[in-house]
């Protein structure tokens, strides 16, 4: 079973780099993605990206106590995100929303970043001809060419359409679990 | 493309809860009769039905607010993949921040053992052990080296320990296969293996072997004849297993 973030984080409070390791692969693109989404340079996306981390680690235990680590991360990445930019942008040239102190994402935003990412990490778990198939064919920036990625894959053409509907299929049974049950 | 297939307006929330590792392609035949599977449903929403036939399917799934379900998970997943705009960080990033972490746990956090030390304890009771059951039934016991079978209890913790000898009569040494059935309970898992009976005495496990135990709970431990203690921690408990006479 893949442990929670619960369990994972109640072993990185010990010290398990092992832990630590998972909760950074598991929300990695989360974190990365806010100052990215906010045009932060490459440097300044960095910074974010290692400061929300390294101050998850410490806070661990109130991290638990209170909220979801993926909300938590968000938050923290935002404000990050919003300390770094006026550390490097002079005051006069801010923009209105950096003058107005933003303590959170937006709710709509939120929500949206954290089906993303739930989406990658079914997508990971779902590996293999499926996970590379639904990458290619969702996520590339250019629009796929089938005869080529089917012989990329090994799959006749023809069968790229069903085997898309079977891969996202499996995809959603990883991601609502509670449906398995009912379907 | 298929004709206006959405299903809700509302965003599906993908929660997290344990699930298996597994990604083998799980029984897709339709449940029912119908016609309606998974994967006819995923078509519709794609927009790779005919339209009459996508007409039919939409009828049928509104119809059972099961399949209603599945195909809302479907939207939105497709809408959350088409409208994905995540970047996945460098790879050295990544790397480097692990490295960084990796290194200030080592050099500053509490030793595994102090930690387990502070947690709370309980001694395991041992409730069934064949070698009595031998006696009882007139048997032989003792003498030969012979396939030992422990069980403790705590709670809802129990750990089934199968002592088997490795070289015939007169053996010195031992295989221990454990079994730990923790009823459901999740969490992290450790065995820690301590000679003699000191497992109360948590400054003495310094000198604890870690066992290597799987996902199912199960160990293997190859040791020698001799006293042992088990020191089993189950999520934010420890419990031990006191006074182990490997034969």
């Amino acid at each position: 079973m893949s442990p929670t973030d619960a369990e994972l984080a109640a072993e990185a409070a010990t010290g398990s780099s092992k832990a630590q390791a998972a909760l950074i692969d598991r929300h990695k693109r989360l974190v990365y993605s806010i100052p990215k989404r906010y045009r932060l340079d490459d440097a300044t996306c960095d910074d974010v990206f290692q400061n929300v981390f390294i101050a998850l680690f410490r806070s661990l235990n109130s991290v638990r106590d209170q909220q979801s680590i993926s909300k938590w991360l968000m938050t923290t990445a935002h404000r990050e995100c919003w300390r770094l930019a006026r550390k490097t942008t002079p005051p006069d040239a801010w923009t209105q929303s950096q003058r107005d102190r933003h303590d959170a994402p937006p709710d709509e935003a939120a929500q949206a970043w954290e089906r993303q990412s739930r989406v990658h990490e079914g997508l990971s778990e779902l590996g293999g001809v499926c996970e590379k198939l639904l990458r290619a064919i969702f996520l590339e920036r250019s629009a796929p060419d089938y005869t080529a990625l089917a012989a990329r894959l090994g799959l006749a053409v023809g069968s790229i359409g069903p085997t898309r509907a079977r891969c996202l299929a499996k995809l959603a049974q990883i991601l609502q679990p509670d449906l398995e049950s009912e379907v | 493309m298929g004709q206006n297939t959405r299903f809700s307006r509302a965003a599906t929330s993908f929660s997290q809860v344990p699930k298996p590792m597994t990604s083998s392609l799980r029984n897709t035949e339709p449940a029912d009769n119908s016609g309606i599977s998974r994967e006819r449903i995923t078509s519709l929403v794609l927009g790779d039905l005919p339209a009459p036939e996508a007409a039919a399917l939409r009828a049928q799934i509104a119809a059972s607010p099961r399949w209603t379900a599945f195909a809302q998970t479907i939207e939105s997943i497709v809408t959350t993949l088409r409208t994905d705009d995540s970047v996945a960080p460098p790879v050295e990033l990544v790397r480097t921040l692990k490295t960084r972490l990796a290194m200030a746990s080592a050099s500053s956090a509490p030793s595994v053992l102090e930690w387990l030390a502070s947690l709370p304890r309980s001694i395991a009771s041992l409730v069934f052990d064949s070698r009595n059951q031998a006696v009882v039934a007139g048997f032989r016991g003792g003498g030969l080296a012979e396939a030992v079978h422990l069980a403790f209890s705590q709670d809802d913790l129990h750990i089934d320990l199968e002592l088997t000898p490795l070289d015939g009569e007169r053996t010195n040494r031992w295989d221990v296969l454990g079994q730990i059935d923790r009823n459901g309970a999740t969490g992290p898992l450790d065995i820690l293996a301590l000679a003699g009976e000191h497992a109360a005495d948590s400054t003495a496990w310094n000198g604890a072997e870690r066992l290597a135990v799987d996902g199912t709970g199960m160990f293997s431990w190859p040791t020698r004849a001799g006293t042992y203690s088990l020191l089993v921690r189950s999520g934010d408990r420890i419990v031990v297993l006191p006074t182990i006479q490997i034969p």
